[in-house]
């Protein structure tokens, strides 16, 4: 027997020893340290089984932070055991929450997971070897219907079992199987906490989660860090029937991406990035985690020629649940009994523009907007009610649809079916059910006898949302 | 939520067998005629004789019906809801019958399912609530816990789960039909780009586009299919292929390029009369009757019928009244007879022949046979031919009871 043939024998048993001791859980986890999970959650019925999941095939002590999707999504905390080892946190309008994820991250290793995988048995040890195999692996994903590149496998199982013994048949033979490859955008992805030192977190000027997934991965590569795909484990993937959240890639977002990375607009979006050049690029540079809420100004209105009543209930406006607000209040013709009474909500305004001759109306919102701060303007009028909710909302359209131009179109104001209507071409609205990005050139404000009225600028992104039915 | 199924040819054959597992709001599922003890088990169902199962009260189930044979039985039972499932014809039976009956059985339904896209297609055509349970795709689209397991869901199966939801909840369940067309569509419309010269995919993809009511992409798939059918000698591609571009003409609401599209498709002289009879029609102003019937000559009864409901002229009844006719739709038809509405120069005692033949078959199908045969026989005292509907009574009935004869003996 040759020297090489005894090599290969000895190579041999020694794997078969290895196998066994792994097998019967004598060979100990690639790090002993915690690992923190973001999960970001879109479904409850995914969720709650995705966490089940989680915390049954997960083989290291994991701290899962839940983040829910959006305003409506409904608590499942009461699915889970007090001592799991879930936080849920809040949904907060007009900031990107993975981000503030990032900002609590203490272990060495992180997991970014959206709640429509299913991890199958010792799915977190396989992730963690590559980065232990070498040191400049920074991100690792395993395969999964959700990877559109290299990743990418789609298996058909009946059922959660059928899933269990396909990972237990295939995961242990291609053990430690990994290689790198050069663009990740799916939905199960592990990092080592120093990336956000190096990189920082997600672009906030992109929405869609996998051009963010995308531009993240360019930004570890362009400081030569590398990325690694592992055949050795896979991980189920629930599809949705109707488009979600953050799945679209809208064009504003898109052009936002092609400029920075020297791409041409008129490529498809995934098949150019998978496509292109790192080396030619220029280097980009780290995004802060560090992002505060949206800091918004209400232009509250009170003009003579639409309030017949004095005395409208100014207080449930002013008490909404979001708390980065600057109040501007604008009083517009004569008045009877000034509402400047320190003891009324009047008092608690930061600024208060009065004009008396209600043809001045238009050089009261000039003055109005030489004095606001915030990222955007809300319009709320004392003629109509608004819910306490009304700018949190108002704020998460703006946000998670990258619109300059909010409008509500319904008859009532916040509600929970919302539905966004993007029309070809801009129309007039109400000012009082308007909001708009504080840019130059928003559009223009009218006045007829009973209404105030925006017409936003045509290049504008103005987003309608309305109950129910969509606005024609 | 209680489910009842009564399969055609016992459990044996009943080829939805997984779909049970799957069955929203699960409570009891109990299936009549024997079933071997291990798939209850594994189907978590119950087995129910005959005899017994008639003792019961239905109103309080969903039935599911595998077989047009059981239509009358399940009927008179009045169940919660009903559930009709469509299969080819068994090569045991009689085609036409077969299939007449399962197109009255999907018309007295709540939904429609079926796994043969032909058939789905078919119905898209005819009615409402129709569903597709088959597909190619690998993807997972759901999950739904059944005893210790959660069994993944893929894309029918899902949108027939949503469907099914709303039905329990009385909601509306249309746009799970869209749904399942956009998937369809997509899949048709990816695979005509590999196989671009594939006259079944194109046109297949623009019966797709076209039930999505984008006919103005729907028209080259099936100009590419028509090129197709001609250079491959398939004659018979002038009404079944180019004809059709008369019908997406008639949904965008070119009427005249319908009418000639429709006028070139055609050569018998009551084809040609028709054509004659569509041109006055426009003439006229009468737009939405030119566009019901161009869906109707195209065997779209579903939108002929959606563009003639809300009209309310005696002619546009009467079209109505003879789409439900093709469609097998006996009340809302003599709903109509008897609304006295339709037109005046329709002779009475014709008028009296058609009401009565229709009212007997409505009696047949709900288990009323001493009244069917009463209505049948008047009508023979005016028209004699209608005979003919009693023989076809007697041969339905007679393949009924022999099918439940089967069941009996076998529980």
């Amino acid at each position: 027997m040759s020297n090489r043939d005894n090599i290969e024998k000895n190579t041999e048993h020694l794997a078969k020893r290895f196998a066994h001791l792994d097998h019967i859980g004598l060979i100990g986890l690639p790090s002993i340290d915690k690992v923190t999970i973001i999960l970001e959650m879109t479904d409850p019925v995914w969720a709650v089984h995705s966490i089940q999941l989680l915390l049954l095939h997960s083989e290291h002590p994991i701290r899962i932070i839940a983040l829910p999707g959006s305003l409506e999504f409904p608590s499942i905390q009461q699915y889970f055991a007090k001592e799991d080892p879930i936080e849920f946190w809040p949904y907060e309008a007009g900031i990107d929450r993975v981000n503030q994820a990032f900002l609590t991250i203490e272990t060495p290793f992180v997991v970014l997971m959206e709640d429509r995988i299913m991890v199958t048995p010792r799915w977190l040890s396989s992730l963690i070897w590559p980065c232990l195999d070498e040191e400049h692996v920074m991100i690792v994903s395993p395969m999964s219907p959700t990877e559109q590149f290299d990743g990418k496998l789609d298996l058909w199982f009946q059922s959660h079992v059928d899933l269990v013994s396909y990972a237990e048949e295939h995961n242990p033979r291609n053990q430690g199987l990994w290689r790198q490859v050069t663009m990740f955008t799916g939905s199960c992805l592990l990092f080592r906490r120093e990336l956000l030192d190096v990189v920082g977190g997600f672009d906030p000027r992109l929405r869609s989660r996998e051009l963010k997934v995308a531009d993240w991965c360019l930004r570890a590569r362009m400081i030569t860090r590398q990325l690694a795909l592992c055949e050795d484990v896979y991980v189920q993937a629930l599809h949705s029937l109707q488009p979600r959240r953050g799945e679209k890639i809208i064009s504003d977002e898109w052009d936002v991406f092609c400029s920075k990375w020297g791409m041409e607009r008129e490529a498809y979006p995934l098949k150019s990035i998978s496509e292109l050049d790192i080396s030619k690029c220029s280097i980009q540079p780290f995004i802060s985690i560090h992002h505060e809420p949206l800091f918004i100004t209400v232009f509250l209105v009170v003009s003579e020629v639409l309030d017949t009543t004095f005395e409208p209930e100014y207080s449930t406006q002013i008490e909404q649940t979001y708390s980065r607000i600057q109040w501007v209040g604008i009083l517009i013709g004569e008045h009877q009994e000034l509402p400047c009474n320190e003891h009324r909500i009047w008092g608690s305004l930061d600024a208060l523009i009065k004009v008396r001759e209600v043809e001045e109306w238009h050089e009261a919102l000039e003055a109005a907007f030489m004095l606001a701060k915030g990222e955007v303007i809300i319009f709320m009028f004392a003629t109509r009610a608004y819910e306490s909710d009304y700018v949190t909302r108002v704020v998460d359209f703006m946000y998670r649809e990258s619109a300059d131009v909010v409008v509500n179109t319904g008859n009532d104001t916040p509600n929970l079916e919302a539905q966004v209507h993007i029309p070809k071409e801009p129309l007039p609205v109400p000012l009082s059910l308007t909001a708009h990005r504080r840019i130059q050139e928003a559009g223009s404000y009218v006045r007829s006898l009973e209404e105030y009225y925006f017409i936003p600028r045509a290049s504008l992104r103005a987003v309608y949302w309305t109950k129910g039915t969509e606005d024609e | 939520m209680k489910y009842m199924i009564f399969c055609h040819n016992g459990w044996g054959d009943f080829s939805y067998k997984r779909m049970l597992k799957l069955l929203p709001d699960r409570d009891e599922v109990i299936v009549v005629g024997e079933v071997m003890k291990k798939d209850e088990q594994d189907y978590d169902v119950c087995s129910i004789s005959l005899t017994n199962m008639l003792s019961l009260d239905l109103t309080e189930y969903t039935t599911i019906v595998c077989s047009p044979y059981w239509l009358k039985t399940v009927n008179s039972l009045h169940p919660r809801y009903m559930i009709a499932l469509l299969e080819r014809c068994p090569d045991d039976q009689d085609a036409e019958m077969w299939n007449k009956y399962s197109e009255i059985l999907a018309a007295h339904a709540d939904i429609v399912g079926t796994a043969s896209e032909r058939i789905y297609l078919e119905q898209c055509l005819r009615r409402e609530g129709i569903f597709l349970l088959s597909g190619e795709s690998p993807l997972t689209y759901g999950m739904v816990n059944h005893r210790q397991d959660t069994l993944f869901l893929n894309d029918y199966e899902m949108i027939w789960f949503e469907a099914l939801s709303c039905m329990n909840k009385g909601e509306r369940f249309e746009q799970w039909t869209y749904v399942q067309w956009e998937i369809r569509c997509k899949y048709y419309v990816d695979l005509g780009a590999t196989y671009p010269f594939h006259a079944t995919i194109s046109y297949l993809a623009a019966t797709y586009l076209y039930l999505l009511g984008k006919s103005s992409d729907a028209g080259m798939y099936v100009v590419n299919s028509f090129e197709q059918m001609v250079l491959h000698d398939y004659l018979d591609c002038l009404d079944s292929h180019y004809r059709f571009l008369s019908s997406m003409a008639a949904q965008v609401g070119d009427l005249e390029k319908a009418i000639r599209i429709y006028a070139v498709s055609v050569y018998s002289e009551v084809d040609q009369m028709k054509v004659i009879e569509m041109r006055l029609w426009l003439d006229h102003g009468e737009d939405d009757l030119v566009k019901a019937e161009i869906f109707r000559l195209n065997e779209d009864y579903a939108s002929a019928i959606r563009t003639l409901k809300p009209l309310n002229s005696s002619e546009s009844k009467s079209l109505l009244r003879d789409n439900y006719m093709q469609t097998y739709r006996y009340e809302d038809a003599l709903r109509l007879t008897e609304e006295g509405s339709l037109s005046h120069e329709m002779d009475s005692e014709i008028s009296l022949v058609n009401s009565l033949l229709i009212r007997g078959t409505i009696h047949m199908l709900h288990n009323r046979p001493y009244e069917a045969v009463k209505a049948i026989l008047t009508a023979t005292t005016v028209e004699l031919s209608a005979l003919q509907w009693l023989t076809e009574m007697s041969s339905y009935e007679e393949s009924a009871e022999r099918m439940l004869r089967s069941i009996a003996y076998e529980s």
